[in-house]
């Protein structure tokens, strides 16, 4: 019998006498110790192998995304909910009395050997009426967005219990209706075009108000939760359509080419007579075969951005033809709200809000904008709304932040063009911000300070991100942080920054460089920016072009020397941003300020910072520590 | 410590020292992956709702059962035959009424002057369930008594007679040759039987 021989120093980690007792502990230390045994290489690879696996699967299923189409799927399929439950309840006691059309008897047995639940079993008859209304009324609340998160996994229990508790008056509207309360129930569909919202941002624009400050209104913040939700939508839109073409398959008038006849020529379906059709047997054939065709590569084609809208249009002309020619408007438009999850969040984000400011504009037009001499909760609301056209409260210009936390993306993407970086809307001035007299043009800003200037730092280091960032604030900027550089393109495509910041010297050179002249090449569209990489003190690196606007240093700089090449590149001047750093530095000790625009608050002496010191970009140490 | 404070049992100790640290540390790892075991099983279960609907093979039949359960309570249990296998004749009901004064009503269910038409469709996939293969006789019985006795109890009838319609869909060379989608011809009747609101 051959006995493996341990070494006394590994196998003193699985001695008993000398482990910790904690049974987990020992368990993770001979998992540890079991690597170790593992040679390096096969570990290597093995991790490649799997993050080759796990990535794009992570970044699917969980890359923080934009709540805006969630929110307005809400809406969508909120008033869909509230209208569908309002029909329910004009035959209430038919359809869900224990001596209606589905007596309790019946329904009983149909779903003797199911899990399938409903309150509606549990509710005496006296109150179906009441809880029929409460129902009504928290979809209603739904579909505004109040107290999302409870009213959205309410309004899914609701829509199931209705669904399950009537079973043989379903179809596939109930069906839609169920997949999608439940995804919006699971996602932040409260986040973005909500009364809940609305309050939050409320609260702090009146906050700020009251103590005199610039109005900054809390972001909408990108989630993976929106994301994992908006994905299980398409992905459950891609199996029906799958199936749906399947079981088609399995009929002769889907091969033979007449089942759209068959369909349109329906007396109990029909809402409009298309019997002119029996004279063009070809189109019918046509229709028959392009809805299977459709059907049959809708899961495939719809993930290509090419693609996508040829496909959704041909999904929204079929569903809109069942709506208008079989009279299933319902069932036809909750499919086609369901397509809201394919679109991109970023560009109906933009839309929405310039509808918005466009409101705005028209009722500042009319002089019905509130004006410095309105009440503070009306000059909030105005914020709040998104109506104010000329504040960075505007939600244009709010910035979409990764929710802290959330699992960040892994992977590099290749750099867009540069028109497809150069998302945002308007190029803003940073010249008129800074002035207080054309800040004070708005009524609802006259005491206010000038905007502060927007800053990205881009960064990977924790530690740095934090010492640049809390530099930056205390002299006045606005700092967001990046910490590779697609995530600076993602936030570059919805917030308008006026400098862009790159400390981090371990990107790819032909990435950086990219990065670079797609920067320079979307002139004043896209921000002003200052890049730090490897090499000599004082130096510009050969690959990269230099403007005014766009300045390249080699080697290291301190704080000081980055703020003052910043507010060069941004065409500004310290003294103009003294108030807003003497704000930022009262703020912190406390104090509630008194800011008049007349006043001239003193600065503290700013402190030496450190140097940062830039790796060699040639040296190949380029992995963040 | 505080004096005032009692001094922690060693089980809060040990709590405190060990078990904390411990689910702190692993707490956003283990909910990741609960997430993604979770994600894996729905989609799992929205794929296997349609596959495992007849025809379908014994694997996925009973790859179903661990999915099944999930999938009834969430609501989530559909096929998605959409007019498949193909758009199939209607199935409707006839009834006539006996009122208590003696006379007789006729009417058809879906009555297509239903509004909206939202209700008018919950009207048909009632009468429609009627042709459904799913169904057991003692739950089509059932759904038929169902039937009778809410028509009794909607009109105050005190005797209603039931009768199944099978309305045949017509060709495109019927169409051509003139014939109407209500032609009397396409229709089928079987009768269902009359039941009495006191029996009911």
């Amino acid at each position: 019998m051959i006995r493996k021989v341990i070494p006394k120093s590994r196998s003193e980690h699985f001695r008993p006498t000398n482990c910790d007792p904690n049974v987990m502990h020992v368990a993770l230390r001979s998992v540890r110790s079991l690597k170790r045994l593992i040679p390096p290489a096969v570990r290597r690879n093995g991790r490649r192998a799997w993050e080759a696996l796990s990535h794009p699967w992570q970044r699917f299923w969980f890359e923080p995304a934009d709540p805006t189409p969630l929110a307005v799927m809400r809406i969508l399929f909120g008033g869909m909910l509230l209208y569908t439950h309002l029909v329910w309840g004009l035959n209430l006691e038919g359809f869900f009395g224990p001596e209606g059309w589905q007596g309790t008897t019946l329904v009983r047995a149909l779903q003797a050997d199911q899990f399938a639940w409903s309150f509606w079993w549990w509710t005496p008859q006296a109150l179906h009426l009441t809880v029929h209304l409460l129902c009504l009324l928290i979809l209603a609340l739904f579909m505004l967005g109040a107290f999302t998160p409870v009213t959205s996994v309410l309004a899914y229990l609701i829509t199931i219990s209705y669904s399950s508790r009537a079973p043989m008056a379903n179809y596939g509207l109930d069906q839609i209706n169920g997949l999608a309360a439940l995804y919006l129930a699971i996602g932040p569909s409260g986040q973005a075009l909500s009364i809940d919202r609305f309050r939050r941002r409320f609260r702090a624009a009146r906050e700020q108000l009251a103590d005199g400050l610039a109005i900054f209104v809390p972001p909408v913040q990108a989630s993976s939760r929106a994301n994992l939700a908006l994905r299980l939508m398409q992905v459950h839109l891609c199996v029906i359509y799958v199936f749906a073409c399947l079981s088609k398959l399995q009929g002769e008038s889907w091969w033979n080419g007449t089942a759209i006849w068959q369909a349109v020529a329906n007396l109990e379906y029909q809402s409009r007579d298309v019997t002119w059709l029996a004279w063009y047997p070809w189109l019918v054939n046509l229709l028959t075969h392009a809805t299977i065709a459709w059907e049959m590569t809708f899961w495939a084609l719809v993930w290509r951005p090419m693609l996508r809208p040829f496909v959704l249009l041909v999904g929204t002309a079929i569903h809109l033809g069942i709506g208008a020619f079989m009279g299933m408007w319902t069932f036809g438009l909750a499919v086609i709200f369901a397509y809201v999850a394919f679109l991109p969040g970023k560009q109906m984000s933009a839309i929405l809000c310039r509808a918005v400011q466009g409101i705005g504009r028209i009722l500042r037009s009319y002089n019905l904008a509130p004006g410095s001499a309105a009440s503070t909760r009306a000059r909030a609301a105005w914020f709040a709304l998104g109506l104010d056209t000329n504040s960075d409260a505007a939600p244009a210009a709010e910035p979409l932040l990764p929710v802290p936390g959330e699992v960040s993306t892994a992977g590099k993407t290749p750099l867009p063009a540069v028109a497809e970086v150069a998302a945002p809307t308007e190029s803003r001035s940073l010249a008129s911000q800074s002035v207080p007299a054309e800040a004070a043009a708005s009524p609802g800003r006259r005491k206010v300070l000038p905007a502060r200037p927007s800053l990205l730092l881009v960064e990977g280091r924790v530690k740095r991100q934090a010492d640049v960032q809390e530099y930056f604030l205390k002299h006045g900027f606005r700092c967001h942080v990046a910490s590779e550089l697609h995530q600076a393109r993602s936030m570059l495509s919805v917030i308008d920054f006026d400098a862009l910041v790159v400390t981090a010297s371990w990107f790819p050179e032909d990435e950086l460089v990219a990065f670079h002249d797609g920067l320079i090449g979307g002139g004043s569209s896209l921000p002003a920016s200052v890049f730090l990489v490897g090499g000599g003190h004082g130096q510009t690196p050969h690959h990269f072009e230099e403007t005014p606007r766009h300045r390249v240093l080699l080697g290291s700089l301190s704080l000081r020397e980055l703020r003052l090449l910043v507010l060069e590149v941004l065409g500004l001047t310290e003294e103009s941003l003294r108030p807003l750093a003497a704000r930022h530095a009262r703020s912190k000790n406390g104090h509630r300020p008194a800011i008049a625009p007349d006043s001239t608050p003193k600065v503290e002496p700013i402190p030496q910072p450190p140097a940062l010191d830039v790796p060699n970009l040639s040296s190949g140490n380029g992995s963040p520590p | 410590m505080s004096p005032d404070r009692p001094p922690l049992s060693v089980t809060a100790s040990a709590l405190r020292s060990r078990v904390l640290p411990f689910i702190r540390r692993w707490r956003r790892p283990a909910g990741f992956v609960l997430v993604n075991v979770w994600l894996v099983y729905h989609l799992a279960a929205i794929v296997l709702a349609p596959w495992s609907v007849p025809p379908a093979s014994r694997l996925v039949q009973n790859a179903w059962r661990a999915v099944g359960a999930y999938d009834q309570i969430l609501f989530l249990n559909h096929g998605y035959h959409y007019f498949a296998p193909e758009p199939g004749n209607s199935t409707l009901v006839a009834y006539v009424l006996e009122m208590p004064d003696g006379s007789q009503q006729t009417g058809r269910i879906p009555n297509r002057d239903i509004r909206p038409r939202l209700l008018y469709h919950r009207h048909f996939m009632l009468t429609e369930s009627l042709a459904s293969d799913d169904l057991s006789p003692s739950v089509r019985t059932e759904l038929i008594r169902a039937m009778a006795r809410e028509l009794c109890r909607e009109h105050h009838a005190r005797r209603v007679t039931l009768s199944r319609v099978t309305h045949r869909l017509p060709s495109m060379e019927f169409v051509r040759a003139g014939g109407a989608l209500d032609d009397p011809e396409s229709y089928t009747e079987e009768p269902l039987g009359t039941f009495s609101s006191d029996e009911l």
